[in-house]
């Protein structure tokens, strides 16, 4: 699915040229290599940019986002610098009070996910047998029945989708993708000396997997959280945009939603959906870039070839 | 005896007359974000007709490095960066992509490290011999296929698999079919990189046994490559012994083994049983091999040699240098003993 | 065969488990199903249409399991049930149509997608850092980041509103008779389908280029195709039969998930070009709380899904001697 793609982007796009003065700050060790890595300081710094105006938003772009404040399908100006919706709102007001909303719901659905897929990946993986056999069944099920649709009907039947409801459906249909890498990493960590030197020396499982496993695939869990949290924002957008979401909650998805109900195309009230969509593909691309930092970074031999031209 | 100097017109020769390959001064390196890794330096020898040349070392030491130089198939990070490789009196370095097209397999060929990986795994053993001779001759796809079989039938195949797929055919069987391949054009000359490294003894020296049959009866030279040294002792006319990408001793095989002038060729030979010999004698080399991208000063071998001098090993590079007529190594000990002498 | 057996199996249990799902989301929901049908019907819909409504999904007396066997006996007897909001319709009446516009716009257009993106992926991995791998990795990867819907947006904003390159709506012009014989309605057909079909490419070719792209890279340092150009081959021979022939074989194997994705996308795309496919019938459904067509759009897309995967296993032995 969504991740899936994201991972296997991972060659794409230039050359990454690590920069080898690194800052002489008091930075954590890995937070150093991080921003080391030319194509993880591009998204971590979009991202930035994003959280302050999730965090500064009633700052940036006080007032009503649903409130009448202009006339129906303004042009942007110097008033409304995104321009108004059909209703007279200010679009502008919309987008930086929906990355709120869009942020929380992607980050938040992309945490419950990310542990969904830790039990059920570790856990098939660790244990074996009989339990991996139909925990890998279950995830392979999961993987292949279409998500999209899947979605929108368990959504259909849910009388009024808010927030939380979006959450709890996009949790429980999304989580395959990233049980599946997980439980292979975790099958060869099984395998590995340190474990089988653990496991001889009695220690109890729990304290394997949460002391020698998880902690051997940080970057992995960390780029499937980054992987799942695109894929939610994506979805998410998608959902409020055929409208399965609330229509009055303030998101990119809904104002999307309303651009296309209120014949925004066939007036060409372009600025009703450009700013949107754009907001969207700017986090999925600054997410995309980390993930490809991270994979860089612990995946040196992706960068070798391109080193040391003549 | 004087000491010659990679540059100078003496070099290490096999025989009287016109060698069939002869390689000067070969560089090769691979461009790494850690810096540039001289896989191999200043290597010189020669290969003449029906002749044998093994070559041995530790892995890592360029063996490899120096075969897919010679049959130019080295691709980045790799780059030679200087040297020369003449085959007869064709400039090998200087061939275009359309010469080496016709020149490879039909008069130079290759046996790769591992069987497994030298065959495509989605066509059948008899396709990927037709397809060898398709390329070179113009010759019908029934003609290729017969010849094929005989190939097959050469190496010790029967026929009925030609249509196999590789992951239907034994490790071994793998093997001879990689080596029908390389034999498809009648070449005069067989790249073989460690050909049986991945097989059982048994079945190890079958194959050898085979490779001699099938030399003796098409005439080809082979540029033997193994860590086996007792294997090549046995198989080969003249051994090479490599150092971190240097060439530290070439010689006679049986003068390398009953007179070794190197350290290092000495402790490979302690190192590995010999196959008729008791297999007693197991003492690894202590130590590791250098990071190529620093190599150390002087000798590359001096932090590992317990007989290394004094000063003059850390300072001073060896160049190789005549100790017998077809014998050369490159180790400062030989001055002192001349001098001792 | 015993690898298409055991995938025909894992298909087999996915339907099933897409059919159990749908018997079973109705009954998760907070309060009771029939109460929530009920509610979102008063007095919109005649007595018979909810008892028809109940009995499709099960909603018999009874324990769980008769429900259950209620449920399945329906459905294997071809009775998805009558829509809601075209009341009495049956559900299946309503789904042949729009199937066959999605198969012909959505499985055209993948296949495209598919074939185009492979083709590209082999020759940017061929010539890396060439003028394919440096333009068009680019492109897809900004096009990757958006979401496939707005790019149906744009799409239609440009060439069908702002330039008028396209008719814009609907499958074909309304104004005539279906007639496949005609050759003025087959072309508003294809006029009509050009802007949903390109963008559906656009969309989809980035992915399987990638991953084209770098199962090249992977197979093109293995040692079977250094040793085909020693060999003296074509270069085209080199990149078609040694490692493009290996590469793709990920590719199938990865189309499962992907396939999913971009259907998804690809029903969405649907919507707003106003296609009258499966996703707007599913969009539709769901707007209307046509329960009953809902389910039955979900479970033909599922198997639709279920029977390309098949389709890609098929191909994956005809190139893969180790699977056969
Ligand atoms: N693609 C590469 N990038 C960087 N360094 C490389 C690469 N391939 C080989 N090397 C380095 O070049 C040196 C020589 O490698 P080579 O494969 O020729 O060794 P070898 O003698 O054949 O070893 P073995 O016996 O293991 O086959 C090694 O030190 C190795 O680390
Ligand atoms: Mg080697």
């Amino acid at each position: 699915m969504g991740q899936e793609k994201q991972i296997r982007m991972t060659t794409a796009l230039e050359p990454a040229k690590t920069t080898r003065s690194e800052p002489r700050l008091a930075l954590p060790g890995w937070m150093r290599t991080i921003l080391g890595n030319r194509k993880a300081t591009i998204g971590l710094l979009i991202l930035l940019m994003f959280l302050l105006v999730a965090i500064f938003a009633p700052v940036i772009a006080p007032g009503e986002p649903n409130k009448m404040v202009g006339r129906p399908h303004e042009r942007p100006s110097a008033e409304h610098i995104f321009g108004t919706s059909r209703q007279g709102q200010d679009i502008f007001t919309q987008i930086v009070q929906g990355t709120r909303s869009s942020l929380i719901v992607g980050f938040g659905t992309g945490t419950i996910i990310i542990f969904l897929c830790i039990i059920i990946g570790v856990t098939s993986g660790f244990v074996g047998g009989v339990v991996d056999e139909v925990l890998s069944l279950i995830t392979n099920v999961f993987l292949i029945l279409p998500g999209l649709p899947l979605i929108i009907v368990v959504a259909g039947w849910v009388e009024q989708p808010g927030p939380a409801t979006v959450m709890l459906v996009l949790s429980l249909t999304s989580w395959a993708f990233g049980a599946r890498v997980l439980r292979s990493q975790t099958l060869v960590l099984r395998n590995s000396d340190f474990v089988a030197a653990a496991r001889t020396s009695g220690e109890p499982t729990w304290r394997i997997v949460l002391f020698e496993i998880l902690p051997n695939m940080t970057s992995l869990v960390a780029s499937s959280w980054i992987g799942a949290v695109i894929f939610v924002i994506l979805t998410e957008a998608t959902l409020s945009f055929v409208g399965l979401g609330n229509p009055n909650a303030v998101t990119w998805g809904t104002t999307l939603y309303w651009a296309q109900n209120n014949q925004a195309l066939l007036t060409g009230a372009w600025w009703t959906f450009v700013p949107p969509g754009v907001c969207i593909a700017l986090i999925g691309f600054a997410l995309t870039m980390i993930n490809y930092g991270i994979d860089e970074i612990t995946n040196p031999r992706l960068t070798v070839e391109k080193s040391e031209k003549e | 005896m004087s000491a010659i100097s990679p540059s100078a017109a003496k070099t290490p020769e096999s025989t009287s007359g016109q060698p069939l390959l002869s390689v000067r001064n070969l560089e090769v390196e691979y461009r790494t974000k850690r810096g540039r890794v001289k896989a191999v330096d200043h290597v010189s020898f020669d290969i003449s007709t029906n002749e044998v040349l093994g070559l041995a070392g530790e892995s890592g030491c360029g063996k490899s490095t120096i075969a897919h130089a010679v049959t130019r198939i080295l691709k980045p990070p790799a780059y030679i960066t200087g040297g020369q490789i003449m085959f007869k009196s064709t400039d090998i370095l200087g061939m275009s992509d359309d010469e080496l097209r016709a020149f490879r397999w039909e008069h130079l060929s290759i046996v790769f490290q591992s069987a497994m990986n030298a065959l495509n795994p989605v066509l059948s053993v008899g396709a990927q011999i037709i397809d060898a001779i398709q390329a070179h001759m113009p010759v019908s796809k029934d003609e290729a296929r017969a010849r094929a079989l005989e190939l097959l039938d050469v190496v010790g195949i029967h026929s009925n698999r030609v249509d196999s797929y590789p992951h239907q055919l034994s490790g071994g069987m793998r093997q001879r079919a990689v080596i029908a391949i390389a034999l498809a054009l009648n070449p005069e000359m067989i790249i073989m990189d460690e050909p049986t490294t991945a097989l059982d003894v048994v079945v190890q020296k079958q194959i050898i046994q085979e490779i001699r049959q099938l030399k003796d009866k098409f005439g080809f030279s082979i540029l033997f490559i193994t860590h086996d040294l007792s294997l090549l002792v046995e198989f080969s006319d003249r051994i090479g012994i490599m150092y971190a990408g240097e060439l530290a001793e070439i010689g006679p095989s049986r003068e390398i083994f009953d007179n070794p002038q190197h350290p290092y060729t000495v402790r490979l030979m302690n190192s590995f049983p010999t196959i008729s010999g008791p297999r007693i004698e197991l003492k690894g080399i202590p130590g590791s091999p250098p990071d190529l991208v620093t190599p150390p000063s002087g000798c590359r071998f001096h932090p590992r040699c317990d007989v290394a001098i004094a000063g003059r090993c850390q300072e001073e590079h060896p160049e190789l240098q005549q100790t017998s007529p077809r014998h050369f190594a490159a180790c400062h000990l030989i001055d002192e003993r001349k001098g001792n002498s | 065969m015993r690898f298409l057996f055991r995938r025909l199996t894992f298909y087999i249990v996915a339907a099933f488990a897409a059919i159990t799902l749908n018997f079973f989301i109705p009954r998760m929901m907070v309060g009771d199903p029939v109460q929530l049908m009920f509610a979102q019907f008063q007095g919109r819909l005649d007595p018979r249409a909810m008892e028809s409504l109940k009995e499709t999904f099960g909603f018999v007396q009874g324990p769980l399991l008769q429900q259950y066997i209620t449920y399945l006996t329906n459905l294997f007897q071809g009775n998805f049930g009558l829509s809601v909001s075209s009341f009495p319709v049956p559900v299946i009446e309503l789904i042949g149509p729009s199937l066959a516009w999605t198969v012909r716009l959505i499985g055209f257009s993948t296949i495209l997608a598919f074939i185009i993106g492979t083709i590209l992926g082999v020759f940017a991995a061929w010539r890396r850092g060439g003028g394919i791998d440096n333009i068009f990795l680019p492109i897809a990867s900004v096009v990757g980041a958006f979401p496939f819907f707005w790019i149906a947006m744009v799409v239609l904003y440009l060439f069908g509103l702002v330039w008028k390159w396209f008719p814009i709506g609907h499958a074909y012009d309304v104004s005539m008779q279906v007639d496949w014989g005609n050759p003025t309605f087959l072309s508003s057909v294809v006029q009509h389908s050009l802007m949903p079909l390109c963008t559906i490419i656009i969309t989809a070719i980035g992915g399987w280029m990638l991953g084209m792209r770098n199962n090249m890279i992977g197979v093109l340092s293995q040692d079977y195709v250094t040793m085909a150009q020693a060999k003296g081959l074509s270069d085209r021979r080199v990149m078609l039969v040694y490692a493009a022939r290996n590469a793709i074989l990920p590719s199938l194997t990865g189309f499962a998930m992907s396939l999913g994705f971009v259907v998804g996308g690809a029903l969405v795309v649907e919507l707003v070009f106003a296609y009258p496919g499966m996703g707007y019938t599913l969009l539709r459904a769901v707007q209307g709380r046509d329960y009953p067509l809902m389910q039955a759009v979900f479970l033909v897309i599922t198997l639709a899904v279920l029977a390309a995967n098949f389709a890609a296993d098929i191909m994956y032995v005809l190139l893969d001697p180790r699977a056969r």
